[in-house]
């Protein structure tokens, strides 16, 4: 059986232009999108869909401490394990200028400690 | 002796009186003449004052560019800020018809985007505490490009000086962005920045080339790596309960440039904070810092030293990059200098307090003392199209 997929891209539903990783420091960081946007769509995994994708699309760019926080801070909270990661959770782009974010991330879950 | 009529002797007495009251204004104004030894203009709101100068007013270098003169640069901005933060600044002064303590811009021929963004960095702020109270001296005998240049980036808004008259300068001359300025992370500030300046080199048809390729910087990288900048400011440059040589407004000042002739694109952040060295022994990886040393690690990082300065960026710089199966945090110096090598020529320098730090791709990590401190930190992205 498929699997069913929910799609967040963060340049239309979170800001075009994120910022650094906290949100005492400032709008859009990673702290605000993971705990506003991803927490609330990982927690309704298995009901309704099987599987987040994150699309990059459209975004100006990122800081590594806004993914750093928005996605290591996932296996820091507790929220998912690394083995969920990939398989549960992807990240995904179809611009080549953005895809080097695509490994920073798969890098910073890898040095991640729950 | 004729004796003379009362109304003669009245008519006398109040000729030498008036004729004394002359002569002493006459030397007045000699002794005057001789202290201050020329009149200058004072601009402000569109109005125009003329007063006696001090010979003593503050002359910065011709060439006040922090690539090619550093030293003299980083030197002149440190008695700028020395002038503007003492006690005897310009306001009582010029009420009085002179003006003891003031800057002279007229003698800049060559002004570098960084340069001008510390100097307007340093009246912002004596702005701020003051309130007002900053006035613009001989405008009229500023070097158009330069008067240009701080036109453009909004020094001129600083002293409320009017532009009212057309410039004329070489088309191909700076295009420098308005200064920018905040305290907390700004994504929308830094996504402007980076639009501004891929608009300039659009503009230039130097954005890309033939197969699309960015000719200058991936702007997606440079904003990434200003949002690091920010934060960095944001989290270490201005901690609580600190003394402070000079007041502080807890803010950064950024700007970016495009100059067609030179092929050459800056972007700058600055920031008027404890500077690297100084908040280096409070990282959570300051062990790691004096680990990197070996044997010999320079005691005197522990010790607020400025001499060790260029060591501590260096040692900032090494143990940034090659932290691993760490948490991020820690990171950032080294993307910041991650983005010169997303460039295809480039160079990353680091100012801060007394230390010079400098990067080129494809380069080794260089390091020097300067003669004085820079005044905070400043992180400029250089790359050549």
């Amino acid at each position: 059986m498929e699997n069913r997929v929910h799609a967040i891209n963060i340049a239309d539903e979170f800001a075009v232009y994120p910022g650094g990783r906290y949100r005492k420091d400032g709008p859009f960081s990673g702290e605000e999108f993971r705990d506003d946007l991803l927490v609330p769509v990982l927690k309704g995994l298995g009901k309704g869909y099987d599987r987040v994708i994150v699309i990059l699309d459209g975004v100006k760019g990122f800081a590594g401490s806004f993914l750093d926080e928005a996605f290591a801070g996932l296996i820091r909270k507790g929220v998912i394990d690394k083995a969920a990661f990939g398989d549960k959770l992807l990240i995904e782009t179809s611009d080549k200028r953005l895809s080097i974010y695509v490994d920073l991330v798969k890098e910073y879950v890898r040095d991640a400690h729950a | 002796m004729k004796k003379l009529h009362t109304k003669k002797k009245a008519w006398l007495i109040l000729h030498s009186r008036q004729s004394l009251c002359r002569r002493v204004r006459r030397n007045a104004d000699l002794r005057i003449r001789k202290q201050y030894g020329r009149e200058v203009t004072l601009y402000k709101r569109g109005n125009t004052t003329t007063v006696w100068a001090d010979r003593g007013g503050v002359q910065l270098p011709q060439d006040f560019c922090l690539d090619n003169n550093t030293d003299e640069v980083v030197k002149a901005i440190s008695s700028i800020r020395e002038t503007l933060f003492s006690e005897n600044r310009h306001g009582r002064r010029i009420r009085r018809g002179r003006i003891s303590k003031w800057i002279d811009l007229a003698s800049i021929r060559r002004i570098s985007p960084s340069a001008a963004l510390v100097l307007a960095a340093e009246f912002d702020r004596a702005r701020t505490l003051a309130g007002k109270g900053l006035v613009a001296v001989d405008v009229h005998r500023w070097q158009p490009e330069v008067r240009q240049t701080l036109d453009d980036l909004g020094f001129l808004d600083l002293l409320d000086v009017e532009q009212n008259q057309p410039l004329i300068v070489a088309e191909d001359g700076l295009r420098i962005v308005r200064m920018m300025s905040g305290e907390a992370v700004e994504a929308t500030t830094a996504g402007e920045l980076t639009r501004v300046l891929e608009g300039m080199l659009r503009d230039l048809g130097l954005a890309t080339d033939m197969s699309g390729s960015p000719l200058a910087v991936d702007t997606a990288q440079l904003y990434g790596a200003v949002i690091e900048a920010m934060e960095n400011a944001r989290h270490h440059a201005y901690p609580k309960d600190r003394e402070w040589t000079y007041p502080v407004i807890n803010r950064w000042w950024m700007t970016g440039a495009v100059d067609p002739k030179a092929k050459r694109l800056t972007v700058v952040l600055y920031d008027q904070g404890i500077s690297i060295p100084v908040s280096l022994p409070h990282w959570e990886r300051f062990p790691s810092v004096i680990r990197a040393f070996g044997r010999f690690p320079p005691f005197s990082l522990e010790k607020d030293d400025p001499k060790y300065d260029d060591t501590a960026i260096r040692a900032a710089m090494a143990v940034s990059r090659t932290s691993t199966g760490l948490s991020y945090r820690g990171k950032g110096l080294a993307r910041i200098e991650a983005l010169i090598n997303t460039c295809r020529a480039g160079r990353l320098r680091i100012f801060s307090r007394q230390g010079e730090y400098t990067y080129e791709r494809g380069g080794r990590h260089r390091a020097r003392i300067l003669p004085v401190s820079i005044g905070g930190t400043l992180i400029e992205w250089e790359a050549w199209f």
